[in-house]
């Protein structure tokens, strides 16, 4: 079973993933608040706590209005993104 | 523990959902998983479920959308909303909108399971009290009232034995329908339902009437007859007015029902029947056993589980629910069109101490709909209630009001009608049968405008009897 959820969950890892950077690169605002909403639970459920935290500080700068802010904060998203698929990736 | 309620799961993000399956399955409980909230509505129309998970950020729709459905609809469905947005704004319009329960995500197994778990004990709890409140009906019954719903939970529990049932109630109360009520909930619902009514009989008849009877038993028993008892066989014998039976058959009932057997009249053949007792009286059968009239052992043998059904005046609100029903069902019957009662119909009839019970209502309500016409029955449509007796009173000389009832110009031998003529007690007052009869009719053609028909209608006599009378006292 536990495999079964690990190859899920890096499937929705890489599907949201991709959605915030996309978001990121056209600065779409309501795009960015959705993805990182899903991100935010996703990694939260599977104990990618770094990314967690990430998803939360983006998604609540997006509920606040401040998409520039959020934009900012996204910046490492790539890179935290690839640590967090390696680390599973691995074990 | 392994249970199998339904659970729906509405989560669009596949690995959560995966997840969520799994903490679920392994703690037994199954769940059908939906992506949308398009396929959400779909299975919820589809029903059987008691418990939704429910992911506000859905692709098609707002979670809170389905949330909102479920609450419109009524649907029996105890809603959790999880989510990762857990702002307070959120939660008080989930919690609003009638949400049991909110688990902001992340969140662990344990967590998710004790709250489905408190959610199907709270579904459960709900149907019970659903299925105890919800009882307006019952087998003919008519009424919400604590005091009916009382009564449907002893019909409920005495149904499935063959413990004999003494119905006790004041005239109109319903006691056959509550007889009836107790073979269509036992298990002898297939089989006869056989009331008899020990006060329409007469007495020389009764033992017949019960046991039946051999060819030649007596005069007029020109062939055999199987009585109530036998035609009751494997089913349900209702004695109603049980306390107007005579005592010597009260001896063969009680020798009946202790053995299960009896003779027919005339017969020396036993015969065996398996059958459930109900019976029934509006008199007070503790009284009727110390005055004499009922015996005690018989009381005691048929008394075993009593049903007294209260009068409607102490009903509450369930009497204007059947007013309400009855009123529907005799407009369709009639041809009317009425559809409610006026605000002052409804406090008259909601105030009135209704001494007939339920045939009273319904004769007062039957009557209102017949001699009127319109959509909303009003007060005045009423017969004169307030403060009046059961009766329907003389209102006024117009015939088509005249309700002639228990006092009815009916000429007969003991001089007892009356006509609102004073008491004539004493002998020098009696007067000649012919002087009563000849004012009883004037009065009764007067009232009529003249019409001799009417009259005679009334006075319930053939027209050529007022004809061939009056000819006679115009001859002197």
């Amino acid at each position: 079973m536990i495999p079964f959820l690990v190859e899920r969950f890096l499937c929705d890892l890489q599907m949201h993933l991709e959605g915030v950077i996309g978001a990121v690169s056209s600065s779409d605002g309501e795009q960015l608040e959705r993805e990182s909403h899903t991100l935010k639970s996703v990694s939260g459920t599977f104990g990618a706590v770094r990314l967690q935290q990430q998803m939360t500080e983006i998604n609540e700068c997006c509920r606040r209005g401040d998409v520039k802010k959020a934009i900012k904060l996204a910046g490492n998203v790539k890179v935290i993104g690839q640590l967090t698929l390696e680390a599973y990736l691995k074990n | 523990m392994t249970e199998t309620p339904s659970i729906l799961l509405v989560e669009d993000t596949a690995s959560l959902s995966a997840v969520y399956t799994s903490y679920l399955r392994r703690s037994g409980y199954d769940s059908t998983q939906v992506a949308s909230g398009g396929d959400a509505l779909i299975e919820l129309d589809r029903g059987g479920y008691r418990v939704v998970l429910l992911d506000l950020q859905l692709p098609d729709m707002d979670g809170i959308e389905i949330l909102r459905m479920v609450q419109e609809q009524k649907l029996p469905v105890a809603v959790v909303i999880i989510t990762s947005n857990a702002s307070v704004n959120v939660a008080v319009e989930s919690m609003r909108l009638g949400a049991y329960d909110f688990l902001e995500k992340p969140f662990s197994a344990d967590r998710l399971i004790v709250t489905v778990r408190n959610a199907l004990k709270h579904m459960q709890l709900s149907e019970m009290v659903e299925a105890i409140k919800e009882r307006t009906h019952f087998y003919g019954f008519i009424g919400s009232s604590l005091a009916m719903q009382s009564i449907y939970r002893t019909i409920d529990s005495a149904s499935a034995s063959k413990a004999t049932v003494f119905i006790t109630g004041e005239s109109g109360t319903g006691k056959e329908v509550c007889a009836e009520a107790i073979h269509k909930c036992s298990p002898r619902l297939d089989k006869p339902f056989v009331p008899l009514n020990c006060g329409a009989i007469p007495k020389d008849l009764m033992e017949s009437e019960i046991f039946g009877h051999v060819k030649g038993a007596f005069t007029g028993a020109i062939s055999n007859r199987d009585g109530a008892a036998s035609l009751a066989d494997g089913g349900t014998l209702f004695l109603d007015e049980i306390c107007e039976m005579d005592l010597d058959l009260q001896t063969k009932l009680l020798r009946f029902i202790q053995s299960g057997t009896f003779h027919k009249v005339g017969s020396t053949r036993l015969e065996t029947v398996n059958i459930r007792i109900v019976c029934a009286t509006n008199r007070n059968p503790l009284q009727e056993v110390q005055s004499g009239r009922f015996r005690e052992d018989l009381y005691y043998r048929l008394h075993v589980i009593p049903i007294h059904l209260p009068p409607l005046r102490d009903r509450d609100e369930d009497i204007f629910e059947i007013a309400r029903t009855f009123l529907v069902d005799y407009a369709e019957e009639e041809g009317k069109d009425f559809s409610s009662f006026s605000s002052d119909a409804a406090e008259i009839i909601n105030n009135y101490d209704w001494p007939g019970n339920i045939r009273q209502l319904q004769n007062v309500i039957r009557n209102s709909i017949v001699l009127n016409d319109g959509q909303v029955l009003t007060a005045d449509m009423l017969p004169e209630l307030l403060g009046k007796d059961s009766q329907m009173p003389l209102q006024n000389e117009d015939v088509d009001n005249l309700v002639l009832r228990s006092s009815p110009v009916v000429l007969s031998n003991d001089h007892s009608s009356n006509l609102g003529y004073q008491n004539r007690s004493a002998a020098n007052d009696i007067e000649p049968l012919w002087v009563v009869e000849k004012r009883a009719i004037e009065l009764a053609i007067e009232a009529c405008g003249g019409s001799i028909p009417k009259a005679a209608s009334l006075l319930d006599i053939n027209p050529s009897t007022i004809y061939r009378k009056k000819a006679h006292w115009d001859q002197g």
